[in-house]
């Protein structure tokens, strides 16, 4: 009994430490090799974000064609225009008959 | 064709005002009982006018109609265009309340002269070819006028308008022309339908 648990024990440590004591070297190791990827990283993100904001303006630049139609299109007078204005002179017409009968009455 | 806010001067839009409610008082003076329904006619007519957009090139224009006015209603016009460009200015934002004395010298003083000018030629008997002649000469002149009076007040509001006077005279010259047709056409049919109502007298 006294083998096998002994053994099991020196199992766990070693399955332990050996990872830990085979990190160190990979610490160690000179960035050298990392360089060149961290650069192509940059560039392509770069690139992407560049990309990116073309396309941004791009939409940007259709909203503001797209807002300015729309105002036009609200600036345009309606119908509802039209009739006020044509009512308001046939009013007015009314308006001056009034006027224009009762000093004729009066007179 | 309107006068927008901030554009002329404070001497050229005061001086409008006062010169446009003079002759506006005179109109008014001449008035009489039946005119009523004619005035508020026209007025719809070039009230709405405005709207009628023809399509040239890549821009369009607008009708003006002065000169029909002018020959409907004579001396009595001024009333029509003002009352038009009053209601225009509030229900459509053409042009701007300071510049309202302007733009009624600008539409009236056409529309009276062509009246004047129609009224002196064409007599009650005068054939339909002198009356299609006259009106098409006055649809014209009306716009021509306007188009003048238009670049005037942008010469006396400063050097930076120059170019634009100038550009507003040539934009008037094919509106002149669509002017002239439609004139030319109305006047056939109003003589035609109508004949009384170019009974109207300077």
């Amino acid at each position: 009994m006294r083998v096998p648990s002994i053994i099991s024990i020196l199992i766990v440590v070693i399955v332990f430490l050996v990872p830990l004591g085979a990190e160190e070297p990979t610490q160690t190791e000179s960035p050298e090799p990392r360089m060149p990827q961290n650069y192509c990283d940059l560039s392509e993100i770069k690139e992407s974000i560049s990309e990116h904001s073309r396309e941004l303006s791009k939409e940007i630049r259709q909203i503001k064609r797209e807002i300015a139609l729309l105002r036009q299109s609200t600036e345009r007078p309606g119908i509802k225009e039209i009739f006020a204005g044509i009512g308001y002179i046939f009013g007015l017409c009314g308006v001056a008959f009034y006027f224009s009968s009762r000093r004729r009455r009066e007179g | 064709m309107h006068i927008a806010d901030g554009v002329l001067p404070t001497s050229v839009t005061v001086t409008g005002y006062i010169l446009s409610g003079v002759i506006l008082a005179f109109s008014l003076r001449r008035i009489s009982y039946g005119d009523y329904p004619k005035i508020a006619l026209m007025s719809s007519a070039f009230f709405v006018a405005s709207l009628v957009h023809v399509p040239i090139g890549p821009s369009s224009v607008h009708l003006l109609l002065p000169g029909v006015v002018g020959i409907v209603l004579g001396s009595r016009s001024f009333i029509a265009t003002t009352l038009g460009l009053i209601l225009q200015c509030f229900l459509f934002q053409f042009g701007g309340i300071t510049a309202l004395g302007a733009n009624a010298l600008m539409m009236g003083i056409p529309a009276l002269l062509t009246g004047w000018l129609f009224h002196t030629v064409t007599f009650k008997n005068s054939s339909l070819t002198v009356f299609m002649i006259m009106a098409g000469i006055s649809g014209m002149f009306g716009v021509l006028l306007a188009g003048l009076i238009l670049a005037l007040l942008l010469f006396l509001s400063g050097s930076m308008f120059y170019n634009v006077a100038k550009l507003v005279l040539v934009a008037h010259i094919p509106v002149a022309i669509i002017e002239g047709i439609v004139a030319i056409a109305m006047v056939s049919f109003l003589r035609r339908t109508k004949p009384e109502i170019f009974s109207m007298k300077m």
